[in-house]
């Protein structure tokens, strides 16, 4: 009897947790931030460290340094297909921020260190929602630390690579149906690392093209914290205090962008990203104690995507600069293994940015995104778990930047 | 001019906060049906009745109340129940979980005092389930008048809210002018037989439960309203029937040989009664070996019984007795379905009952498990053609009224493989499986919310309304201690 019970577990052990298309929005600079995201083909400074090391060699100054962050305020609807039953998500603002330094060793050799926050977000569900069984909340912190050299191999053509080196923490909690308090929250923590490459060459005095590609990086849980609030009369069957592994893949990217100065005061710039989300089949989880019990394996079947984006720049006078882009971005999801730890919809976002030069070598920035999911039904087969899903976000940033 | 242009970078901040929301997605319709008021017919299932008793919290999530829930989006008034103050119940008998020696076991709750069932409520309820009403009593004058308790005439849950003494349960539902009724019933006119194994209690013959049902029918069309009827779960699949294996007598190669020795032994001393007869050889063909066997159970179609029987009559002799009757055992027949219940005293099984027991240094006597524990054979043919026709009758019913039907037997077939709900897997195992609370065949209230969703399931397809679905796994099962 009891043997069945624990085995019920295993179904709903779905528990995945990157936070993904349609949030793995990429706010590493204010100023690509305002031009939908495209930065491969842009030459902005310091924070081409993460759009683009190869860009990086042909920054104008000698120094720069920028500072930004970002106040993402989210949302999830959900909506019961066969009720008017719904959910909200109630997540707190988070605030991914990015500090880079860059120098020019010479008139071929740039420098320069990044820290940023792509993953910093967090879902959180009300602890009784419908879905409880599947995921209360989720949160997913990832640090990456990307020292970087640029080289400029013409006058017009530069490279560069960076060493990725991330420090990520998951912690997520779902209910178990023993009691109305059972629950299970899982804490893991993982340093792994990658590489960023990237080419800018300059075609000609008015057009620019970029390609750059971000490694996978496969975080790998071990020894995480699985701890089990359930009935006292269950302690006996499974420990309250376990650990377990897990895998999960932050996905390779290969972005390409061409920038092209259209007039002296407007530019253009279109940039395609391709995301290997192919790469996250399944996500496992292997427990230290009671893995006969526990261990469990659930599908996800991500397919690659590919996100257009466009943007535009108007520089006004010396002082203001006005930005302005879009993309669309897929789902990666699979339509059977929808779960809604990782509410991913196809989406629209708009941007909006100035730049101001406010004093000297002193700029400031200030974008705006907004991200509209459009409203889809969906559903997570093996839980038999569906809803009509809609997602929107705002992010407002602002950044400082100082190059001499 | 500067500062328009900050004011217009600084427009974004006015916008940051703003949510979705839904364009398209589900919106509440009654369709062709008017749910204004509703009124719930029965017995325990529709009380609200769970382990063992009829207690405030489980009454309150009744599978009518989550119906009548949905209905409040569709022009649905207030449903009343006739409100249970107490967490022990009306009568005792309510069962809490403990762990004993490891196990889940069910033992009597202590919640406080019971509610008393007389004098009457006082107040028109919607809900009429009555816990134990057969099809009959809902047409039975004087069931709610507790003058005929004595005499068996009466039922202590109506006794409890009928608005006069000899008032029938289906004229009450009647006086509150329903514009929608749900009717499940028939459950109790296979239950109380099954659930004895066949030893107390009949099954209603089929042609007084036509009779019967034919006649609520009838009333409840002349009131005009629109309805819902339901068929009964084939009752083995409840974790009453399921939960004590038949096949859980596991002995080792000693044991087993030993009591092989046994029944040669009894064998043998039963022949020397048939030889005294002029009979021929019996063999009980019962062999057991190492591992899980089938539990031996007292054997009423015993090939002896009678010629046993009558010499015990006449013997004065008080082993030769005992032996008379312990004699006429069998091994229970997995291969046809048979089944123990859930009141089997389990603590005794393994090497006790069901087996042998040591009834004299060296002598080993059977220890047949009463028949009221077993549902053999022949009872389960009872029992399943009665539910098949009383079935028949109920599905016939809706057609010809044209109201719509629930079939909770299918579902709870299919429960018996397990299914899941939004992450939650769920079947009729007892205790763990969620469905079925500690009695073993009334429901937790998720299995009352799965109820509530089927019936308004078929609600919406015969009436074309769009009453909202049941959020299950909202609804607990069993807590575990």
């Amino acid at each position: 009897m009891k043997k069945i019970l624990i085995l019920s577990i295993l179904l709903i052990f779905g528990l995945s947790s990157v936070k993904a298309g349609g949030f793995q929005v990429r706010l590493q600079g204010q100023k690509q931030t305002s031009m939908g995201l495209i930065g491969t083909p842009m030459n902005f400074g310091s924070s081409s460290i993460f759009y683009n090391p190869g860009a990086l060699a042909m920054m104008k100054q000698d120094y720069s340094f920028d500072i930004g962050v970002n106040l993402i305020n989210s949302h999830v609807l959900y909506q019961s297909t066969s009720s008017s039953y719904s959910a909200e998500t109630n997540n707190p603002l988070s605030t991914p921020i990015h500090i880079y330094g860059a120098a020019k060793l010479n008139d071929k050799l740039t420098v320069g260190l990044g820290f940023y926050t792509p993953y910093g977000s967090t879902t959180q569900w009300d602890d009784n929602w419908a879905g409880k069984h599947l995921i209360q909340n989720i949160s997913l912190q990832a640090f990456f630390v990307q020292p970087t050299i640029s080289y400029k191999i013409m006058d017009n053509l530069s490279i560069g690579a960076g060493f990725v080196m991330v420090n990520g923490n998951v912690d997520m909690q779902k209910a178990l149906p023993y009691s109305e308090e059972s629950n299970v929250r899982l804490l893991g923590t993982d340093f792994n690392y990658g590489f960023n490459v990237g080419v800018y060459y300059q075609a000609t005095s008015k057009m620019s093209i970029g390609l750059d590609y971000r490694s996978q990086i496969t975080m790998k849980i071990e020894d995480g914290e699985a701890r089990f609030s359930i009935p006292e009369s269950l302690e006996t069957m499974v420990s309250k205090n376990n650990k377990f592994s897990a895998e999960l893949p932050l996905p390779a990217n290969l972005d390409f962008g061409i920038s092209y100065q259209i007039t002296e005061k407007l530019l253009a710039a279109i940039e395609v990203d391709y995301i290997f989300w192919s790469a996250y089949q399944e996500i496992s989880f292997t427990f230290e104690e009671n893995g006969d019990l526990l261990d469990n394996t659930n599908p996800r079947e991500y397919k690659d995507t590919f996100v257009p984006r466009l943007g535009l720049e108007y520089k006004l006078n010396d002082m203001f600069t006005f930005r302005t882009g879009g993309y669309y971005d897929q789902t990666p999801t699979n339509e059977k293994h929808f779960n809604p730890e990782t509410v991913s919809l196809d989406s629209w976002a708009y941007t909006l940015g100035v730049s101001i030069k406010a004093y000297k070598n002193l700029g400031i920035d200030l974008n705006y995104l907004g991200i509209h999911g459009k409203e889809s039904v969906k559903e997570y087969e093996s839980a038999n778990f569906e809803g009509r899903y809609k997602t929107s976000a705002a992010i407002f940033g602002i950044g400082i930047n100082y190059n001499f | 001019m500067k500062l328009k242009y900050i004011f217009i970078a600084l427009l974004p901040l006015v916008i940051f906060s703003c949510k979705p929301e839904m364009e398209d997605g589900f919106k509440p319709s009654s369709g062709d049906a008017d749910f204004s008021t509703y009124v719930a017919l029965g017995n325990s299932l529709t009380a609200g009745y769970a382990d063992g008793a009829l207690y405030h919290s489980a009454q309150a999530v009744s599978y009518p109340s989550i119906i009548a829930q949905g209905l409040q989006e569709v022009g649905g008034n207030d449903f009343i129940q006739p409100v249970v103050n107490s967490e022990q119940g009306v009568l005792p008998g309510k069962l809490e979980l403990a762990v004993i020696d490891g196990n889940f076991t069910p033992v009597p709750a202590q919640d406080g005092e019971l509610d008393p069932f007389y004098p009457p409520i006082g107040y028109a309820v919607h809900n009429l389930g009555v816990p134990g009403a057969k099809v009959a009593h809902l047409l039975a004058p004087g069931y709610g008048n507790v003058t005929n308790l004595a005499a068996g005439l009466a039922n202590p849950y109506f006794v409890r809210f009928a608005s006069s003494p000899d008032v029938t349960v289906i004229d009450q539902a009647l006086s509150m002018q329903p514009t929608f009724f749900s009717l499940w019933i028939g459950n109790n006119d296979v239950l109380g037989y099954a659930a004895s194994g066949g030893t107390g209690d009949v099954i209603t013959p089929i042609a007084d439960f036509a009779t019967y049902f034919g006649g609520l029918a009838q009333y409840l069309n002349s009131s005009g309203a629109k309805g819902v009827l339901a068929n009964i779960p084939d009752v083995t699949t409840a974790a009453f029937f399921n939960t004590v294996p038949g096949d859980a007598l596991e002995v080792d190669i000693t044991q087993a040989a030993m009591i092989n020795v046994g029944i040669a032994q009894v064998e043998s001393k039963v022949n020397e009664i048939l030889t005294m007869a002029g009979l021929e050889e019996f063999s009980y063909n019962i062999h057991l070996s190492s591992g899980k066997n089938g539990f031996l159970i007292q054997d009423n179609e015993f090939l002896y019984r009678d010629l046993f029987n009558a010499i015990a009559d006449t013997s004065t002799d008080s082993e030769m007795i005992l032996f008379l009757h312990q004699a006429q055992f069998r091994q229970i027949d997995l291969a046809e379905g048979e089944l123990l219940i859930l009141l089997t005293p389990q603590d005794s099984l393994a090497m006790g009952m069901g087996s042998f027991f040591e009834f004299a240094p060296g002598m080993l006597l059977p220890f047949g498990i009463p028949s009221r524990y077993v549902l053999d054979k022949t009872e389960l043919d009872l029992v399943n053609t009665a539910t098949e026709q009383f079935n028949d009758i109920i599905k016939n019913t809706a057609d010809q009224y044209g109201w719509a039907w629930v079939d909770i037997n299918s579902k709870m077939d299919e429960m018996k493989d397990g299914m899941v709900y939004n992450g939650v897997s769920i079947d009729n195992e007892y205790v763990t499986g969620g469905v079925f609370s500690l009695d073993g065949i009334h429901l937790t209230p998720r299995g009352n919310a799965i109820v509530a969703d089927l019936f308004i399931e078929a609600i919406n397809k015969k009436y074309d309304s769009k009453i909202s679905s049941v959020n299950v796994n909202l609804y607990p099962g069993v807590d575990l201690p």
